[in-house]
């Protein structure tokens, strides 16, 4: 039996805006652009499937260059220290 | 293809330090995650055509669907050209609201405590890569239907939506989730996974295939969101 997550699955805008904490203006720029795949319904209303919105997020941002700052900024930041921040959060 | 959902314990230090161990899961993930997109994006291109034959509308799948699959194939050849020869390209991980919005509130919290200059900007590109390792997700619910599944309330969308998903692995070193460091099972009505620590999900299911993990550097992730060449 496929996992209900393996299952393709269709959002709509406001799922999706929720899902990636983006504005479903967002989302609307990125149908209109034909930035991710989607189904226009008879309604108007749309539907984006799941996996290809997550895919169609490295097309959306520039995610190497945003982790490449990421961790330049954070190199010094060791394992050791999360958990103990994390401790004092009492999240581990 | 086991499922896995990848708590903020976990998701924290791989996401802030390139160099830990949670960094390495991550690359991994990233690389079943480009390898899921390069296999299976065709079923969501069929979800369409089959919800246009039902329903009617205009599907808007071209050039978009074929540009994402050749870019999925495009990552996973140039990171699989670093990883070592043994690794899994079938770990996939699941994503949510509810996982997503947490771990983005933990950044900024435990972030702060070890660099004040922490934004919620930082947070939200911290989000942004975790997303980008997920390829699949349960159907979309409210946290405020999570049952009482653990002894943390905030908890419980989290372990709600990993068996929502059908996942069979939640990694996790909370100590609510994963009580004194001894993995768990979590069961709602016909679901049910597996809750196990980092050292238990390595020992017990990278070492038994030789999987030489601990050669995977956290800086190869960049490998997974590399832009194609013109």
């Amino acid at each position: 039996m496929r996992s209900i997550a393996s299952r393709p699955q269709l959002l709509t805008v406001a799922q999706a805006a929720s899902l990636l904490n983006v504005s479903e203006k967002t989302i609307r720029r990125w149908v209109d652009d034909e930035k991710v795949p989607h189904i226009r319904l008879p309604s108007k209303q749309i539907r984006i499937p799941l996996t290809a919105l997550l895919a169609s997020l490295q097309g959306n941002y520039d995610l190497a260059e945003e982790l490449a700052e990421l961790d330049a900024r954070f190199s010094g930041v060791t394992e050791d220290a999360i958990q103990a921040a994390m401790g004092d959060s009492g999240d581990s | 293809m086991p499922l896995l959902t990848i708590d903020t314990s976990v998701a924290l230090p791989a996401a802030l330090a390139a160099g830990s161990h949670p960094r390495k899961l991550w690359v991994v993930l990233a690389y079943g995650a480009l390898t899921y997109q390069a296999e299976h994006l065709q079923l969501d291109r069929e979800l369409l055509a089959e919800t246009a034959a039902n329903e009617g509308g205009e599907v808007h799948a071209d050039p978009a669907f074929d540009e994402l699959v050749e870019t999925a194939e495009y990552r996973r050849t140039a990171l699989g050209e670093l990883l070592p020869y043994e690794t899994p390209d079938n770990y996939v991980a699941v994503g949510f609201t509810a996982l997503f919005d947490e771990f983005e509130r933990k950044v900024q919290d435990v972030g702060r405590k070890i660099d004040p200059s922490v934004r919620p900007e930082d947070a939200a590109k911290f989000r942004r890569q975790f997303e980008a390792i997920c390829a699949v997700g349960p159907p979309p619910f409210d946290p405020a239907d999570a049952p009482a599944l653990t002894r943390d309330p905030e908890d419980d969308p989290i372990v709600y939506g990993a068996l929502l998903a059908g996942c069979d692995i939640l990694v996790s070193d909370d100590r609510h989730i994963v009580p004194g460091g001894i993995g768990r099972e979590y069961e709602h009505g016909e679901h049910r996974l597996r809750a196990m620590t980092f050292g238990e999900f390595v020992h017990g299911c990278f070492e038994p295939i030789d999987f030489p993990w601990s050669q995977v550097e956290g800086s190869w992730l960049r490998e997974a969101f590399r832009q194609p060449r013109a």
